[in-house]
């Protein structure tokens, strides 16, 4: 039974400059216990996926499609209801730490704080619980009297999963986790997150930009572009046999650690993701696509079947109805 | 949450309201201390700025003169009819066939306030002390020629001049002090203007019992005054530095007279409810006063300002009317002689007032032919060394229209060639800087002065240089007319000379008397009834020449008693502050628990 | 006044002996706390500074407090709901009230609840009718309320503008989307997230601002002819009473000091960053 489960998923922001169509028709699933990595380039449009499952967009943003999270109805709860939802079903640890902690604040406190907010138990316990969950991340219970500058910056993400775990929620989102995080830090916090994952059975929505960060966290894979998603599938599969031209440049533009295949390849991705104002025709990846056929500017792939249990977006996949001037 | 921060700003608050609170509490014990009320019918005075002093020898703006005129006797009191002396603690004095000496009767049975029997010796007393202790000369010159003085009893005061004088019926505008209490600074300037004087032992209608300095003073009624007890008990003088403030006090009746009003307010307060308005006419004058130079090294007079006919053209330059109907909206009245119109017996038309009518073109030629043709660039013209003729004149902007009236003269002086700088300051700037040091051309201010015009004459005498004198005039054919009309002890042949001085200054310009405004003045008029105008003719309710307060009986609001208490609407605010406290919170509880649920 | 005396009055203040003298003993007088003597009153300045000091302390105070106090809440008010008919409506006036000058103000109100409702007195700190206690301390309160309201209209705005600019900026912050993530209610999250932080720059300007409430103060107690250090200030400048003037300003610069010592004090206290640094 999935833990999330995303269906047509639209979000335009509203600005003063017109709508901003950042997520267009996104279907996601997650199932207990399970890692989905939803991968993409800055701006894509990962983010927005991850606050819309908590509704924590603008107000006046337009939010289409369903979100089921933990067999709530998330875009349907009345006030009162969402914020009940919110931590105890699913919880996020945000991108970039550094800024997500209120910095007059004791640690301790920001722990603690969701567990008092939804009645979970009272000061004390919580206070222990919050201890508990700081030797979990790997940090002594004494840190709880800190403030958030008195950290570097593996120790804080270490605390913002500390408290993503406080009450016991049933779906994690970690957007970009170790983003700003320097090599060392990086893995030693991926590695937290594995554990813990597999000891707590936790059903995680990874997010990140950087492939070769997910394919050792991940079970399964989602490659997003201009707000759509582009490819899905086991997430050994697709980081080593990309099916999308742009899963392939994402994959060429992260070597994997340590993997001497892509040593002296870092072959890019030459141009800018779109405007999401501004969206290509036809298949919204064409101007920048190494693989790009006459087709593509006037027929929008749809996530065509691209081998067992794979799909993707993109003329050349088996899945795609035959076009004129497209070789497989 | 947070328990960091609240702790803190409590202890900020609680601080800055312990701080509030405590100066609060301090207030209110200082300011307490009297005793309650009860019915006392008080009569509240608004004026426009505080007391100098109540001591005499540092008496200097009108409101030091109303309190000394309450809280002592002169020799002789003004009728207020004509302002001529009329029995006061003297009932008559009389001269020898000499005028060397006087004799006067004295009142017996007056007693100061403290008690002591008031007799002759206290006024010999005060003008032996005022001979040897009155260093900055505020009274002197009511003694002249330093005579001595006897008492061969305690009803008689003999006055011994060296020379012939009229001096006693002037008479001596010098309030007579308590021997009792003033002996002990005789002869030490310095120690008797440290007295404070406050209360003070008087002899008048009313005694100063306090004043909180800055905002005002009280007296009250002296019941055992020899010239019959007050029908008020007490009088607050109350000092509003807005004349705003000051009118709207009298509207909501927080006050019951305000004096000193500038034509707009008064204008303002014309015709509303319960109000009565008094129009003082020309009791002072306004000058445009010319430096001559003589106070010492520092002097910058420009010389040119010597030459009369300069002095001739810029009085034709100046268009007085234009001052009276801008400056003063029409509550003034053109000036021309040193002697105001409210003193009949003294004013003087002089017989060529149209030699200095209001005539820029006459100027203009007066100042072509006189040597100062040729003109500069600007327009401004040139003195006789080749410098353009620029003139410095400071204004004061304590004294009602003072400002406005340098501003119109510097543009209507523009046009006969002569320059203007205004620069504006208070009197006592002036007094502490540029008039000692002569550091000015001319300055725009004014004189109220005594009923007889030999104090106002007497400013032009060269002595007076650094005295009384605006800009130390000095003429010595003026000195002798001046010294001769001090001997002219007939009273038809005097009034005549001083008709002769006035035209001369009136020729001889040391100064251009501007205007005679009206002294405006509004009070309530359902709360006292009985007030009395000095003089009877044109003259104001207060601050006039003394003995104005005897009179005043109270209307039904004013025996009701002052209505100064708390008002309602203070309490209503509070009430209305608790109320919507108490919405607020409740608010914020349902809504707490709106969202919780 | 003749020549004598004037040279003897300028032997008393000393103005005779040469200049560098004069400021060698003018600088040891007010490190030792001598002001010298009123020209005015002849009182010793101190005398006139001690008389003046308790009542702008209350003006002051108070009106501090109660713009403090209410401009902040309009501003959070205003920020959270922004856009609403609060927020707009009290944007607007604070900017009319933040350019209105003091003296105006002042006119305003005494046209409006004294010449017109007859509430308030006109000016002064007391009636003088003798009362005592209870009655004493309303007395003092009735005459506070214009000079007060008037310094409080002055300023509320600022401190209005000021938190509102500053908890919209911190609205946007990641740690306001982490706490209303948490689930926490609004009002938490504004009371324990949001304001605390807000409040820190806010804090300080409010403290800055004490020497422009000062400055204030000078003409709103001319106005009421409230009898204190601006009162003082205001006649002393007019009448030249240099060691008044000189006594005041100094006091004026060492309340600012130490009102910006207090506000990096506070900061200190009230941001763990800063407390440790
Ligand atoms: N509050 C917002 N208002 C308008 N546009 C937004 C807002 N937040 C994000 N966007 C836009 O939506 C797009 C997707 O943003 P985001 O979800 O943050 O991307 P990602 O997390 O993949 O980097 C971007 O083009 C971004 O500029
Ligand atoms: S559809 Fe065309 S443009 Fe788009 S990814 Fe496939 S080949 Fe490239
Ligand atoms: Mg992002």
């Amino acid at each position: 039974m999935s833990v999330l489960s995303v269906r047509d998923l639209g979000i335009e922001y509203q600005t003063t400059g017109g709508g901003v169509p950042a997520v267009r028709g996104v279907d996601l699933e997650v199932d207990r216990g399970e890692v989905l990595g939803l991968a993409g380039e800055s701006g894509c449009g990962k983010s927005t996926i991850a606050g819309a499952i908590l509704r924590l967009l603008p107000v006046k943003t337009r939010i289409t499609g369903r979100i089921e999270l933990d067999g709530n109805d998330i875009l349907e709860l009345t006030p009162g209801k969402l914020r009940a939802v919110r931590w105890t079903a699913g919880s996020i640890v945000f991108q970039g730490a550094m800024h997500a902690m209120n910095p007059v604040q004791r640690i301790g406190e920001q722990i603690m704080e969701p567990i008092l907010v939804h009645g979970q138990s009272g000061e004390r316990e919580a206070r222990i619980r919050a201890g508990t969950l700081l030797e979990q991340v790997g940090l002594p219970t004494r840190r709880l009297d800190d403030y958030p500058h008195e950290l570097s910056g593996g120790q804080k993400q270490r605390i913002m999963i500390a408290m993503a775990l406080a009450c016991s929620p049933s779906l994690i989102v970690a957007d970009e986790p170790t983003t700003a995080l320097d090599v060392m830090v990086q893995a030693q916090v991926l590695q937290l997150l594995r554990t813990l994952q597999h000891d707590l059975g936790l059903a995680l929505l990874f997010i990140t930009h950087d492939l070769s960060v997910l394919v050792e966290v991940a079970d399964r894979l989602a490659i997003m572009y201009a707000g759509k998603i582009v490819e899905q599938g086991g997430a050994e599969a697709v980081f080593h046999s990309p099916a999308h031209p742009y899963t392939k440049a994402l994959a060429a533009a992260f070597p994997a650690i340590g993997d001497m295949r892509f040593r002296g390849r870092p072959s890019g991705l030459g141009g800018d993701p779109p405007d999401p104002q501004q969206i290509p025709s036809g298949c919204p990846f064409h101007p920048r696509c190494a693989e790009v056929t006459p087709a593509c500017s006037s027929v929008t792939p749809e996530l065509w079947t691209a081998g067992p249990a794979r799909l993707a977006a993109c003329v050349h996949v088996s899945g795609a109805p035959a076009l004129e001037g497209v070789s497989r | 949450m947070m328990r960091r921060w609240r702790p803190v700003a409590l202890a900020v608050t609680l601080v800055m309201v312990g701080g509030v609170a405590l100066s609060g509490s301090a207030l209110a014990q200082s300011s307490g201390t009297s005793s309650p009320t009860g019915n006392k019918i008080v009569l509240r005075v608004g004026v426009p700025g505080d007391m100098i002093s109540p001591n005499p020898l540092l008496a200097t703006n009108g409101d030091d003169y109303e309190t000394l005129f309450n809280a002592y006797d002169l020799l002789f009191n003004f009728n207020p009819d004509d302002l001529s002396p009329s029995p006061g603690l003297a009932t008559a004095c009389n001269p020898s066939a000499d005028y060397r000496t006087w004799t006067c009767d004295i009142r017996s049975g007056v007693t100061w306030s403290d008690g002591q029997p008031l007799t002759a010796e206290d006024i010999a007393f005060t003008y032996r002390f005022i001979e040897t202790t009155d260093e900055n000369e505020v009274f002197t010159s009511y003694l002249p020629y330093h005579p001595t003085f006897s008492v061969p009893n305690a009803t008689t005061l003999i006055w011994k001049s060296p020379k012939p004088t009229f001096a006693p019926t002037i008479p001596p505008w010098i309030p007579i002090l308590p021997e009792h209490i003033w002996k002990q600074y005789e002869g030490d300037g310095k120690a008797a203007r440290g007295f404070a004087n406050v209360p003070a032992v008087g002899s008048g209608p009313f005694v100063l019992t306090s004043w909180d300095k800055g905002q005002g003073w009280t007296m009250e009624a002296n019941k055992n005054y020899w010239g019959g007890a007050p029908a008020i008990d007490e009088i607050q003088y109350i000092v509003y530095d807005s004349q705003e403030a000051m009118v709207q006090a009298l509207k909501s009746g927080q006050v019951d007279f305000t004096d000193n009003l500038n034509p707009t307010l008064f204008n303002s307060l014309v015709g509303q409810p319960n109000i009565g308005t008094v129009k003082g006419t020309a009791s002072t004058f306004t000058n445009l006063a010319f430096n001559f130079g003589g106070q010492g090294p520092d002097a910058t007079n420009n010389p040119v300002l010597k030459d009369l006919n300069i002095r001739r053209a810029i009085a034709m330059g100046i268009d007085k009317q234009s001052i009276v109907d801008k400056v003063w909206q029409g509550d003034a009245q053109v000036g021309s002689v040193v002697t105001l119109p409210s003193r009949p017996q003294w004013f003087y038309t002089p017989t060529d007032v149209q030699s200095q009518a209001y005539d820029p073109a006459a100027a203009n030629t007066l100042l072509d032919q006189s040597g100062y043709a040729s003109k500069d660039p600007s327009g401004i013209r040139l003195d006789k060394n080749g410098q353009p003729i620029d003139l410095n004149i400071i204004t004061l902007p304590e004294e009602t229209g003072s400002v406005d009236t340098g501003k119109l003269i510097a543009a209507q002086l523009q046009q006969i060639g002569i320059g203007v700088k205004l620069q504006s300051m208070s009197d006592k700037q002036i007094e502490n800087n540029n008039w000692y040091t002569g550091d000015f051309d001319a300055y725009v201010w004014g004189w109220g002065g005594d009923p007889d015009p030999n104090f106002i004459l007497s400013i032009f005498i060269t002595s007076q240089c650094l005295g009384w004198s605006d800009g130390c005039y000095s003429n010595p054919t003026y000195d002798k007319m001046f010294a001769h009309q001090s001997t002219l002890l007939d009273h038809t042949a005097r009034v005549a000379y001083i008709q002769k001085m006035q035209q001369f200054i009136y020729d001889q310009i040391p100064e251009i008397v501007l205007n005679y405004p009206n002294y405006l003045q509004a009070y309530r008029s359902d709360r006292f009834t009985g007030w009395k105008p000095e003089p009877t003719n044109g003259g104001t309710y207060l601050f006039g020449w003394g003995n104005q307060y005897q009179g005043l009986q109270p209307l039904a609001a004013a025996e009701s008693g002052s209505s100064s208490g708390i008002p309602t609407v203070l309490w209503v605010v509070l009430g209305l502050v608790a109320i919507a406290v108490i919405a607020f919170v409740a608010l914020s509880r349902r809504r707490r628990a709106e969202e919780e649920a | 006044m003749t020549p004598q005396r004037i040279a003897q009055i300028e032997h008393d203040q000393g103005l005779d002996r040469p200049l560098p003298q004069q400021f060698v003993v003018y600088a040891e007088n007010t490190l030792t706390g001598r002001f010298g003597i009123s020209f005015v009153t002849n009182e010793s300045v101190t005398t006139v500074i001690a008389r003046a000091i308790w009542p702008t302390v209350l003006l002051v105070g108070s009106a501090t407090l109660i713009s403090t106090f209410f401009g902040l809440w309009a501003g959070i008010k205003g920020a959270w709901g922004r856009g609403s008919l609060f927020d707009t409506t009290s944007l607007f006036g604070s900017l009319v009230l933040y350019s209105a000058p003091e003296g105006w103000l002042g006119m305003i109100l005494l046209i409006i609840f004294v010449g017109t409702f007859h509430w308030f007195p006109a000016g002064q700190m007391s009636s003088n009718t003798g009362q005592t206690g209870i009655a004493n301390v309303l007395d003092i309160l009735s005459h506070l309320f214009l000079p007060c309201m008037t310094l409080v209209l002055g300023y509320i705005g600022e401190y209005t503008i000021i938190m509102r600019s500053s908890l919209l900026e911190v609205m946007g912050e990641d740690f306001v989307m982490t706490a209303r993530a948490k689930g926490v209610p609004d009002r938490l999250v504004r009371r324990s997230h949001a304001v605390p932080n807000a409040l820190l720059p806010t804090l300080t300007l409010v403290f800055y601002s004490f020497g422009f409430i000062l400055g204030g103060s000078v003409i709103v107690e001319a106005v009421f002819s409230w009898p204190g250090l601006g009162l003082l200030t205001y006649r002393a400048i007019q009448d030249l009473d240099y060691n008044v003037i000189q006594a005041v300003f100094l006091l004026f610069s060492l309340a600012v000091i130490a009102f910006n010592l207090a506000a990096d004090i506070t900061y200190g206290y009230l941001d763990p960053r800063v407390r440790e640094a």
